[in-house]
């Protein structure tokens, strides 16, 4: 449970940076506001023109379009990761479909011998744990070799932090399950005299 | 305008610790303050005061709250935490011993 709590501050925690970053904005235009308004007292220059010096002053221009370049190539990154996921279920779910359809025999042999259905959902779903164990051993080991190469991209973030490694885990675990139960489903749904006729 | 010395790295954030441990300020009066306590001859670049200042209250050394300011306006109010004041304190002393030797080596005479 101690583990939920950490995921749990984990996720508040992120979504609480935009939280940080409105506050942020706030700050500087009341820093921006309070500058102009000094500069309109201290030498006598209109509104306008006091709001220009007081932002060139600031030299904020840079750094937002600093900001903004970096963050575009975060939520470019975030998109092609979301990409490859949506890719990988596709995969996952097409090879899947195709074993099913090819076992069909099998599993129509099976149930006419007895087995439930869920003897034949846990057989393909094994199927789909020995993939998904595989694929997260490999995929973890790279990535904590990796990461360290991604060090200098990481922001508020330790390299090898082991919230986001769980989260990752965890969310491409549901999908690779969500993938590989639709067909272990349809498996369960063979009609045995179906199966056996078409042989 | 008075001729202004250029900030030395990592000067800035014991600058912001000294000015806020006066009392507690916004980031633009952390500026003020600044250019008041060294009497204008240090050029501070406003744009990297809020970097400073997030890097220190992340660090726990600042506390913040939003408030309202003079003229009722939302702001966001730095003030000192018992750590900051400890850092203040040893970073005063780093400081003093760093001028002491420069200054010696600076005035060396040749024998």
């Amino acid at each position: 449970m101690a583990l939920l709590a950490r995921l749990r501050s984990f996720w508040r925690h992120a979504l609480h940076r935009s939280d940080l970053e409105r506050n942020m904005s706030d700050e500087w235009q009341f820093h921006l506001a309070r500058r102009a308004e000094d500069l309109v007292e201290s030498r006598g220059l209109s509104p306008e023109e006091a709001m220009r010096i007081a932002r060139l002053e600031f030299g904020s221009v840079e750094k937002y379009k600093e900001e903004g370049q970096e963050r575009l190539l975060a939520t470019l990154a975030a998109f092609f990761g979301a990409l490859a996921l949506l890719l990988a279920m596709i995969g996952l779910y097409g090879v899947l479909t195709y074993l099913v359809t090819h076992r069909q025999t099998e599993f129509g042999i099976r149930m006419a011998l007895g087995a439930d259905r869920a003897s034949i959902l846990r057989l393909v779903m094994t199927d789909v744990v020995i993939v998904l164990a595989g694929g997260l051993a490999s995929g973890l080991a790279v990535s904590l070799v990796s990461v360290t190469l991604l060090q200098r991209m990481l922001f508020g973030l330790e390299p090898r932090d082991p919230m986001t490694m769980v989260s990752a885990v965890c969310l491409l675990s549901a999908m690779a399950l969500l993938a590989g139960y639709l067909p272990a489903r349809r498996a369960t749904r063979v009609d045995p005299m179906v199966a056996l006729r078409s042989e | 305008v008075a001729p202004q010395a250029e900030l030395l790295p990592g000067t800035l954030d014991l600058l912001i610790l000294k000015a806020v441990s006066l009392g507690a300020q916004h980031g633009y009066g952390v500026l003020l303050r600044i250019e008041q306590i060294t009497g204008g001859a240090l050029a501070i670049e406003q744009g990297a005061l809020y970097p400073a200042l997030y890097r220190l209250e992340h660090q726990g050394l600042l506390d913040t709250e939003w408030g309202t300011s003079d003229n009722n306006r939302r702001a966001k109010f730095y003030s000192i935490t018992p750590a900051g004041r400890k850092r203040l304190k040893a970073d005063t002393e780093r400081w003093n011993l760093t001028v002491l030797a420069m200054n010696t080596a600076l005035r060396a005479q040749e024998a």
